[in-house]
This record gives structure tokens, sequence and C-alpha cells, in this order.
């Protein structure tokens, strides 16, 4: 096995809690992850671990999913973001990351947070690695152009 | 990429982090009992080779002792003293044979042939002196000749061969003897010109008491260097492609347009073949005990917003060479104290930078061996490597893999987007921008992929398009 757990952890956890946006959810399903790989020695292999992590935390958020009971929606909206609470610099980039599709929101995340190599993100979204890499360069790209915008200001 | 974006990007996305991360891990840990290996499986797959073959070679010996069949071996290779050919100058005049024999013993009907090379001066006449030999017929129309032993004088019984060729060829005869002997000269007058010199004896007697003996030498081809007089400028390529939109797939074409394309290196005769390779800083083999490196080998690209570099444009335009090329040796080296791969590539394809055909480069790429001792000195690691004692950490090699499970091996080839400059690596030496963003691929008939993926290929049609 080559890859480091502890660093996945946190990996694995992100990508869980941009799926089911519930934190104790996350780190729930982030466990079961890392339980299920290792039980199962057969994804210990070198080149496919990561991949095999990444497609047991899909499956167990889309396992979620199906338990998760619908909900009836509040009366009241709260306000998406407290920016009192937290010091975040750029909200436009903020916003621009919000006015990504969930799959796109989900592909900058992997490549650019989680380092998740093309080669791994290309069998994960079943996408020929150029057509992905061209996705995220064009997403790149827009959320450059909103960073560079809010440093400006 | 810069990381001032990376962390914006990372607190745009407002994840919390994990509470429990740790206590998962202690009891991850914990859970993970050390596997020991029941002896029984142990003992039956080391025990079961050895015990096969002793059955087998039992069955054997029993075999051979019921049907009597005994084995002989040889035990010794046959020695050939004679040399097999002597060194020549290429203007050296050769003489090949030379057989004098007393006048009057020539038998009638014999004649002696001689064939000479365009070029063949003196052989000619040196073949005329031969007329006196009593033992040779060529034409195959012409009877047999049988010659009685007591009618050979001795001296027409021993071919003779200048010392020069240290041609050793020795007839004897005796009862009735055939014999033929064709002598074939051919004077090298030119430089560029082969010398090939074959006598050949051949002889059959009907009576055991007949002795032949027949040693064929060929001159060596003489080692000419030829200066170039050609202006070697133009290069023609001739790709087959299709079209085939946006699809990727590794599927030849069915009806393939040929595509020529040719190009002007800049390159004058001098600089054809040029010996760019540096010399590695250090350079490790691999020792008995391996051990994993403590650093992962995040390759981190050289230009700044090389994450975003996806476009062939882009790729073309950032990468200072690309060159396909065969590795003709891999150094094991080190670079920043890190384990780094030295790769000597001979350069068969040149689409771009100031690197000609037939030049050989050196090509860096980090991960590698190197001693443990110098990665523990070099990286400050003092008490990282605790468990093991001085003696074993003299005789230990760090292994830091390549991004992308990269190896290199000496004959393979690939298509390189090369860059300088950056790390620590030699000066003259170019690395792949980055592995992950194709800088390698892997020329696979009419195609290439990028190493460690099948899925995407750059046919021939893609490259002339994008390259050139």
């Amino acid at each position: 096995m080559s890859i480091d757990l502890k660093d996945q952890y946190d990996k694995i956890y992100r990508y869980c809690y941009l799926r089911v946006h519930n934190h104790a959810i996350a780190e729930d399903l982030t466990q079961e992850t890392f339980l299920r790989f290792l039980e199962h020695p057969q994804y210990h292999d070198q080149t496919k671990a990561l991949q095999y992590l990444y497609t047991i935390a899909g499956n167990l958020c889309i396992d979620e999913y199906r338990k998760k009971p619908t909900e009836p929606l509040p009366e009241e909206f709260p306000e998406e973001t407290d920016y009192e609470d937290k010091w975040i610099t750029h909200i436009a980039l903020q916003h621009a990351v919000a006015s990504l599709t969930a799959q796109e929101r989900e592909m900058v995340l992997l490549r650019y947070i989680n380092e998740v190599p093309l080669s791994v993100l290309s069998q994960l979204y079943n996408m020929s690695r150029f057509a992905l890499s061209r996705k995220l360069k064009k997403i790149l790209s827009v959320l450059r152009k909103e960073f560079e915008r809010g440093e400006a200001e | 990429m810069n990381r001032k974006f990376k962390d914006a990007l990372k607190q745009a996305y407002n994840i919390p982090e994990p509470s429990h991360k740790d206590e998962f891990l202690q009891k991850l840990e914990s859970m993970q009992p050390e596997q020991k290996r029941p002896w029984l499986p142990f003992f039956v797959r080391y025990a079961a080779v050895p015990l096969t073959a002793l059955a087998f070679l039992g069955m054997y010996g029993s075999y051979s002792l019921l049907s009597g069949v005994k084995t002989e071996y040889v035990t010794e290779r046959p020695v050939h003293t004679a040399p097999l050919y002597e060194e020549h100058t290429a203007d050296e005049e050769i003489q090949t044979t030379e057989t004098s024999a007393a006048e009057g013993t020539v038998p009638e009907g014999t004649s002696l042939t001689s064939e000479s090379g365009t070029t063949a001066s003196d052989s000619t006449s040196a073949s005329e002196n031969m007329l006196d030999v009593g033992l040779t017929t060529t034409a195959p129309e012409q009877p047999r000749i049988t010659t009685a032993p007591e009618q050979i004088p001795e001296q027409a019984r021993t071919t003779t061969v200048p010392e020069a060729w240290q041609t050793q060829t020795k007839t004897t005869i005796a009862s009735t003897t055939r014999i033929t002997t064709t002598v074939v000269t051919r004077t090298a007058t030119t430089t560029r010109a082969a010398a090939t010199t074959k006598v050949t004896t051949t002889g059959r007697s009907t009576t055991p008491q007949a002795v032949s003996t027949t040693r064929q030498y060929d001159a060596p081809e003489p080692v000419i260097t030829i200066p170039q007089t050609t202006t070697a400028t133009a290069y023609t390529q001739t790709f087959f492609a299709t079209t085939i939109g946006n699809q990727y797939e590794p599927t030849l074409p069915d009806e393939p347009v040929v595509i020529t394309t040719t190009t002007e290196s800049s390159a004058s005769e001098d600089e054809i073949g040029r010996d760019l390779t540096v010399q590695p800083l250090h350079q490790y083999s691999i020792l008995d005990n391996l051990v994993e490196g403590r650093f992962s080998t995040d390759y981190a690209p050289p230009a700044d917003d090389i994450n975003g570099l996806i476009d062939w444009k882009d790729l073309e335009e950032w990468s200072e060479c690309i060159v396909s090329g065969e590795i003709e040796a891999v150094y094991y080296t080190s670079v920043d104290g890190k384990p780094w791969t030295q790769m000597d590539i001979l350069v068969d394809e040149w689409w771009k930078g100031d690197i000609n055909i037939s030049d050989r480069i050196s090509v860096y790429i980090p991960g590698g061996f190197m001693s443990l001792t110098d990665y523990i000195s070099e990286n400050d690691l003092n008490g990282y490597y605790d468990d093991m004692t001085p003696e074993e950490i003299a005789v230990s090699t760090v292994y830091e893999p390549s991004p992308e499970g990269f190896e290199p091996f000496v004959g393979m080839r690939y298509l390189f987007f090369l860059s300088s400059g950056g790390y620590s690596i030699p000066d003259g030496a170019y690395f792949p921008g980055s592995i992950d963003y194709f800088s390698l691929y892997r020329p696979r008939g009419t195609y290439y992929s990028p190493i460690s993926s099948y899925l995407d290929v750059l046919t021939q049609e893609e490259l002339a398009e994008y390259l050139w």
C-alpha cells in the first residue's frame, strides 16, 4: 500500500463533506471508507489504491443520499455564509465556486485541493485525460479571474 | 497555480476540519494485528519445489538404470588454435597463393582458374604464374582428374600462402584423390573497397589414408571514416492519420491519409550528433537493503502557472524542446538531497528546440535511488532511521518512486516535452515539464500515449497539427 492514510484522511473527508454537507456524516463516511478499504486486501494495489479509496467514498455518499429521508424545506432560509464570523478574503472567489455545478466543484476540489492525479480523476469520471484537462483549465481560468478581481479590490 | 491562489480556493470551499481524525487513526493502528503466517502453508510452499525436483530426478535415475541408457557429457569445449583472421591495412596488396611445381609434372587437361575483382591489378599475373599448378580444376564440365600420388612431386603436394594472410592450407594426398582448388584474389586499391580473399581447397579421397585440411579466411572489413559530404538538413516524416473527431480512441485509422511534412533543421553539419549529455553529480548503485524514502515525490512543476497548463498550444509554447528518442543510459543520482534519475537520450526525431537529430542529451526526472547515508545527512533526518544500525544504514539504498510510477529503462523510446532551468539539475540537462501533464509519451504504433494512461492518445495527425 503506497498511500499514506493519515494524509488521505483529510482529503477523503473533504470529498465526503462536499457531497453530504454535514460534518458528522462526512466524518462517519470517511472512517467507513477507510475501514472498508483496509478490510479488503485486493484494494491495496499500489497503482489503484487512491482510485479505490475515492470510489468507496463516492459509493458510501450515494448510499447516504438513499438512506436520507426527504425533509421539508424550512420556512426561513439561513444566510449562506456568515461573513462576520469567518474571515474570508476572497468573497468573489467563493461566489464563483458556488456558481459551479456540483460536478465541477467536485473536480476542482479533487484536482487542486486534494491533488488527485489526473490519471485517477479520469478513471473516476470516466473521461479522457485530455477532456478532463481542458474542462479543468476552463474552470480554473474563471476562478482565477475572480481571484484576481478580488485581489485588485 | 501559486500557493496564495490555492489557499484562497481551499478557503472558498469552506470545509470544516475533521474532529475525530487522530482518535480514529489511533484506533485503526491498534486494530491492525500483526499478521502471522501459519507454518503449514509456509512449509508447503517452500518445501514443495525441492521435493518435486527430487522426485523428478529419482524417476529419471530409475528410468536410466532400467533402460541401460548411458549418458555421455561433453565436459570440454573444443579449442581452436588457429587465428580466425589477421588484421590488414586497407591499401595492402594481397597475394594469396603461390604454388610451385616441377616442370613436366603437370598432367594434361589440368588448368587453373583465377577470379579477380574489378580492382585487381597484380593478382592477374599471380594467377598466370599459377598455371603451373598441377592440381586445380574448376570447370565442372571438365573431366575429373585423378592423380596417383607418385605422379605428384613433393613440391606440388603442399600449397603455401604468404604469411601476411596466415593462411594454412595443407593437403596431403594419398592414393586416388580428387582435389579442387579455387583461388579468388581481389586487391584493395581504394580505402573504401573491401578486401576479401577466399582460399578454398577441398579434397575428397577415395581411400581412408587421404587427409585433406581446409581452412577459409576472410579479410576483415577495413574500418573507414567517411566524412559527411552531403548536407543532411532536411528531414522528412510521413504520418498516417485519419479524422476521428474529438474521440481519442487508440485505434488505427481504417483508411490512412498520408500527410508528408518536411522541416529543415537549422543545424549545420558539424552540429549533428553532438554529445550534450552531462555528468551526474553523484552516481549511486542499488545496495543490498532497500528502504522507502520519507518524502513524497510531489512533483511541483517549475513554472508557477503550470497547473493550468493543459492546452497543447501552451504545452508547446512552454516546452523548450520537443524531441523523441531512445534511452541509452540510466543513472541514479540526487538533486538537492533527493533521489533523481538521469536518462541519456539519443534523439531520433525533432520538433522544436536547439537539439538536433542524433544528438545525445540528458533528461532528469525526480525519484530513483540514492544511498541512505547521503539521504540522511543531506536532509537532516537524524533520528528517522533509529531502528537501523549504522552498519545497516551503510548498506542501504533509499527509494522514492517517480510521479506516475514512471521507471526508465535502457532501450525504451519516448516523446519528450522538455525544459531546462529550475531545480538544481546540472547545466545543460533537461527535464520533462510535468509528468502529470503529459510531458512523456510512449510511441505505440501510429499514436503516442502518455505514460501510465491508456485512455488518452495523441495521434500523429494531432502531433502534426499541434506542433508544426
